[in-house]
């Protein structure tokens, strides 16, 4: 595998604030990356000025050892590009949008080609539908295929999912994993913890501007060091020096109403726990046992929780 | 190829939206037939007073007006017509004053501002049948071709003065709608940002719109006219490749006003107003519906320069006084140069990106 996309200290400026601050990483051929990140985290920015779309204001992106700046026009027929909230025009069939923006490419779908798209989207039935006739996922997977129009090697998608429910959002994962199975490199945006544990091979947290831990999503968990998370409501708050009594490694944080435990040994930390509530008549309700997610490493990384 | 694409996607677009559909061809057809039903056949006899002083001239303009329809010559003493025109009995009063020998003949005009209307076409009329004069004397000296050319002014009634008008107001409101509209609304939508990421060329995506609504604007044209023509009358006397070539360039101003008015508009509410406020004023001191010359001087020195304005001069010119493109050449350079200038212009202010897009990024950066 080698090197496909290749970011050295981006960085861009507005006014006085630093929405991307001298980001640095690499992409292999193939892979699917994340950047995964709240809103505001410079994620966009960063992505935009891999496209070209967006000046930087230091930094150099190369993609396949082509710099995408001062002359982004030259990467142009090597990327496809699913900007984020994109629209469509309204007055148009499904077809007649694909069509148009191949010729703005210069080339001319064959009718395979045209099939071919529209069944990796789904949307074979749809080809003469006007796109404002679309639910959000159909719409969604239309800017996806759109992007691949003129057959790009890197394609950057900015959020494909969000606003999309469950059932959508899998589906737009099956092409992404399509795509990636056709040797395509993917780099997305999310910030859905789900999604960047379930498609990305490797994620980049990013929060102000700095990615704050970069790796695959299975191993920024377990370099938390962490084998189980144990959250309850209880009807007193527990002491600190309770909490370390039952064995738990990592300290307590208060999530609304409940409580959270990290521990190593599950089996152990939940016995001493109902041990105690019951010598000190403390309730315990809502006992939940789960494995930590990229959700507790981005808690554990930025003190913030993701949401949407 | 990814011109004609373009070319094809832009004309699909206007022609399934409804309300662009309804302002492109239905909106100049209401015009016409109202404006027909209204003035068009034999509602309001123009009743026009003649002061004459018996010179060759004023003969030629008895000669003219005799034949046309529409228009009764009253002859009398200037001081009782006078009188007759404030009670409205007549509508115009042109009065032929003797000269002196080698003078140009001074004809004076009066009318009742309040008769915008009315006197408006009985102007229009009677400088249609002065002009007619002038030329035929100018061209050809010899007394008897004067009345042929004379006949040519026949057709002056008001619908044939109204057509080029409504070609050129239709041509105004369509390429600046038509231009600015899409481009804003693509704009806010984040089409334009996409497109920006393919490698057309700015030219390629932007020309393909012009030549789209230059298309509209000969749609446009054609059946007015095939209206005028079929439904009131109205005799066509000039070239029609002539006025095709008026009408391609008056659409192509009008499409650089309307990229440069995309450039002004942040946002596509501000589309209407922008546009309607360009529109209207011009509309009416373009000479549309009426001459404009009861205006006050200053008034008619903006109408002058104003881009409908040649678009209509040029227009009326060519396709019911029977001129030729080198008789309006001033008019056509005139809107060439403003074509410059919108261009000029609209490249300094045009945005891929809306203030919108931009401020929500920086927001979420």
């Amino acid at each position: 595998m080698s090197v496909i996309v290749d970011v050295q200290e981006l960085t861009k400026r507005y006014g006085g604030f630093l929405a991307v601050n001298k980001v640095s990483f690499a992409i292999e051929q193939g892979e699917i990356f994340g950047f995964l990140g709240p809103n505001g985290a410079g994620k966009t920015t960063c992505l935009e000025m891999m496209e070209g779309l967006r000046k930087p204001d230091g930094g150099k992106v190369l993609l396949k050892d082509i710099s995408v700046w001062p002359e982004p026009a030259k990467v142009k027929n090597l990327i496809g590009v699913q900007l984020q909230s994109t629209s469509f025009y309204e007055e148009l069939t499904v077809k007649e949008i694909l069509v148009l923006f191949a010729s703005l490419y210069g080339r001319k779908l064959s009718g395979r080609e045209l099939d071919n798209l529209l069944s990796m989207a789904g949307l074979e039935e749809k080809r003469n539908a006007y796109t404002n006739s679309l639910s959000g996922g159909q719409k969604q997977r239309l800017a996806i295929i759109t992007a691949l129009v003129n057959e790009p090697e890197i394609i950057f998608l900015d959020e494909p999912t969000t606003g999309l429910d469950p059932q959508a959002r899998r589906r737009s994962w099956e092409i992404i994993r399509e795509l990636q199975g056709k040797g395509k490199t993917i780099i997305l945006t999310t910030h859905y913890m789900e999604e960047a544990e379930n498609l990305c091979e490797r994620v980049a947290i990013i929060d102000q501007g700095k990615i704050v831990a970069i790796d695959q999503p299975q191993e920024l968990i377990d370099q938390l060091g962490q084998k189980a998370k144990i959250s309850f409501a209880s009807s007193r708050p527990l002491a600190s020096l309770f909490l370390a009594e039952l064995g738990a490694e990592a300290g307590q944080v208060n999530s609304g109403e409940g409580q959270i435990v990290f521990t190593v040994d599950p089996a152990q930390t939940i016995g001493a726990l109902l041990e105690k509530a019951k010598q000190e008549g403390i309730v315990i309700k809502n006992l939940h046992v789960s494995s930590p997610s990229l959700d507790d490493v981005f808690l554990s990384l930025t003190g913030k929780e993701l949401r949407d | 190829m990814t011109f004609w694409t373009l070319l094809v996607a832009n004309t699909r677009l206007q022609l399934r939206n409804r309300s662009s559909l309804f302002w492109h061809f239905a909106f100049p057809l209401v015009f016409m037939v109202l404006f027909g039903l209204i003035f068009g056949q034999g509602a309001g006899m123009l009743n026009i007073g003649m002061v004459t002083d018996n010179s060759v001239t004023a003969q030629h303009f008895e000669a003219a007006f005799a034949e046309i329809e529409g228009a009764v010559l009253i002859q009398g003493e200037e001081a009782a017509l006078l009188e007759d025109l404030k009670d409205g009995q007549i509508h115009l009063l042109v009065a032929f004053r003797a000269a002196e020998a080698g003078q140009p003949l001074d004809v004076e005009l009066f009318y009742d501002q309040n008769e915008m209307l009315a006197s408006g076409m009985a102007r229009s009329m009677v400088r249609g049948v002065l002009d007619g004069i002038t030329k035929a004397v100018l061209a050809v000296p010899e007394l008897f071709r004067l009345k042929e050319t004379v006949i040519s002014t026949e057709v002056l009634n008001f619908m044939s003065f109204l057509l080029p008008g409504v070609i050129g107001m239709s041509i105004m409101f369509s390429a600046l709608f038509g231009t600015a509209y899409p481009l804003v609304t693509e704009r806010e939508k984040g089409i334009l940002r996409r497109v920006k990421l393919t490698p057309v060329k700015t030219s390629v995506f932007l020309g393909a719109k012009a030549v789209g609504m230059t298309v509209i604007a000969f749609m446009q044209a054609a059946i007015i006219i095939a209206t005028g023509i079929s439904l009131f009358d109205v005799q066509i006397l000039g070239s029609l490749p002539a006025a095709a070539f008026v009408t391609l360039l008056g659409a192509l101003m009008m499409v650089s006003l309307g990229l440069l008015l995309a450039g002004v508009a942040k946002r596509v509410e501000s589309v209407d107003s922008i546009a309607n406020a360009i529109a209207m004023p011009m509309m009416f001191l373009a000479g549309t519906f009426f001459e404009i010359d009861g205006a006050p001087d200053w008034l008619q020195s903006v109408a002058g320069i104003l881009p409908l304005t040649h678009l209509n001069s040029a227009l009326r010119d060519i396709l019911i006084r029977g001129q030729e493109l080198a008789d309006v050449l001033p008019a056509l350079l005139t809107m060439v140069a403003w074509a410059l200038v919108f261009i000029l212009a609209a490249a300094y202010l045009f945005k891929w990106e809306s203030p919108k897009i931009q401020g929500n990024n920086r927001k979420a950066a």
